[in-house]
């Protein structure tokens, strides 16, 4: 009798833990893992604007000799970068970039030969584009993140949550300076 | 009576979770502010109504001749705004991705999106992942600003779009090693000396084609058997229907899943 007791609680704990297993705890794994694959996909596109920046200082360093204080705020905020070390710190230090760069980009409207530079330009598009696949690698990202926090506070995956220790993840929210990007006019000027 | 309770909740846990799982990504994808863009369906996406059907025809051979000797896929849209939308690059992103059925091979993601905002006076190449290499960031740019805004400043937005579709497909092949024989494109500037009657002969020509044939749709043996698949594209033009993609010769398997990650260039004028 005692036997029987005994090999029902094991079942019953046996099928919980399948039951447990099958609907959240093995998705949160494969959650875990896909926000970690989209979390590099955001850290190569801020590896690649980080890369862009010394051209981009060189280039624009002989036409905008006054503007000393934006380019070393550009330079502090790509060691910054490079000395992050968690994503929260990354994103901190991205932000920082981005916002430096923003200036940059409002500085050079003051340099129509700059501005009319090909070299320029090309190093202007490949900037524009970096900041786009942030923005995109960025907003694929927050979606994975959110749909993993999401589960963890919902019943009854909650449970299998906090049993098992899945702790929260940080949504990566644009810059300030990003919500009202600056216009830049790619036109040619005006002869 | 709780422990029958929980038991219950246990049981019906993964069906609930199931449920709010599914409603909770309905909740969040109909949360997006801006509507989505429209479907893309065929090579050519003329929402605008600004390309002619002369030049539609020659994009369509186009895209059609570089998806058959490279298999990467070229689109073209235009849009009269990117509005409500931010700016013209996310909705390229999301145009791109086409509601699931995103330009290119799933997997491949060679797939590149060349959109018209004409009202906004803005333009932009969205690249697929795998074709960066060769459509950088910069060749995008200077496409854009280059060889189709000088178009677009005239108000010849279907020459336009060709001579930068032009140029893309070109740079794509070359990065294929991929012979793909291309028409230039006259630029702009005193193509009325040069140019003019060849072109105002090949649109009396569109026109007696289409008196020809449109009315024979759909299924016309002309459509498809007798004329090559740039030809077969006037009827659909005409019809102004690019769902039913009758006028195609032969459906255009363009759209498969492929993706991109917000690399490109664009230009303003």
């Amino acid at each position: 009798m005692k036997s029987v007791t005994r090999l029902l609680v094991v079942v019953g704990l046996v099928g919980a833990a399948v039951a447990a297993s099958g609907c959240s705890y093995n998705r949160f794994v494969s959650q875990e893992e896909g926000i970690k694959a989209q979390w590099s996909q955001v850290e190569n596109q801020l590896q690649r604007r980080n890369d862009l920046i010394p051209n981009l200082v060189e280039s624009t360093k002989g036409f905008a000799q006054q503007e000393r204080d934006v380019f070393q705020a550009i330079a502090d905020s790509r060691a910054k970068l490079a000395g992050a070390s968690t994503p929260d710190e990354k994103m901190v230090a991205a932000n920082a970039q981005s916002s430096a760069l923003a200036r940059l980009l409002v500085v050079v409207e003051n340099y129509p030969t700059l501005k009319s530079d090909a070299t320029f330009a090309r190093l202007m598009d490949e900037l524009a584009g970096t900041e786009n696949r942030i923005a995109v690698e960025r907003m694929r990202y927050n979606e994975t993140v959110q749909a993993y926090n999401t589960s963890r506070r919902q019943f009854p995956s909650n449970m299998t949550a906090g049993i098992f220790g899945f702790k929260e993840y940080q949504l990566f929210q644009a810059p300030e300076s990003a919500k009202q990007a600056p216009k830049v006019d790619f036109a040619r000027p005006k002869p | 009576m709780t422990l029958i309770h929980a038991g219950q909740l246990r049981r019906g846990a993964c069906a609930i979770t199931a449920m709010v799982w599914a409603v909770s990504i309905v909740a969040t994808s109909s949360a997006e502010a801006q509507p989505a863009p429209p479907a893309l369906t065929a090579p050519v996406n003329d929402f605008a109504g600004v390309i002619d059907a002369g030049t539609s025809a020659q994009l369509d051979d186009l895209v059609r001749r570089l998806q058959a000797a490279t298999g990467d896929v070229l689109v073209v849209a235009t849009v009269k705004t990117f509005q409500p939308w931010p700016d013209l690059k996310s909705y390229a992103v999301k145009m791109f991705a086409n509601g699931g059925r995103g330009i290119g091979a799933k997997g491949k993601d060679n797939g590149s999106l060349l959109v018209l905002a004409v009202d906004d006076r803005q333009v932009w190449i969205e690249v697929g992942y795998d074709l960066e290499g060769f459509v950088t960031d910069g060749f995008a740019g200077e496409t854009s600003r280059d060889t189709m805004v000088p178009f677009f400043r005239r108000g010849e937005y279907g020459r336009g779009v060709l001579a930068g579709a032009t140029r893309v497909a070109g740079r794509i092949a070359q990065g294929r090693n991929v012979e793909l024989p291309l028409t230039p494109v006259r630029p702009p500037s005193g193509e009325r000396n040069s140019g003019g009657i060849p072109f105002a002969f090949w649109i009396i020509l569109v026109i007696i084609l289409l008196n020809l044939f449109g009315r024979r749709r759909p299924g016309s043996p002309f459509g498809r058997g007798g004329w090559s698949s740039g030809v077969g594209s006037f009827g659909s033009g005409s019809g102004g229907g690019w769902g039913s993609g009758g006028g195609f010769g032969g459906g255009f398997g363009g759209f498969g899943g492929g993706r991109s990650g917000g690399g490109g260039g664009g230009g303003s004028w």
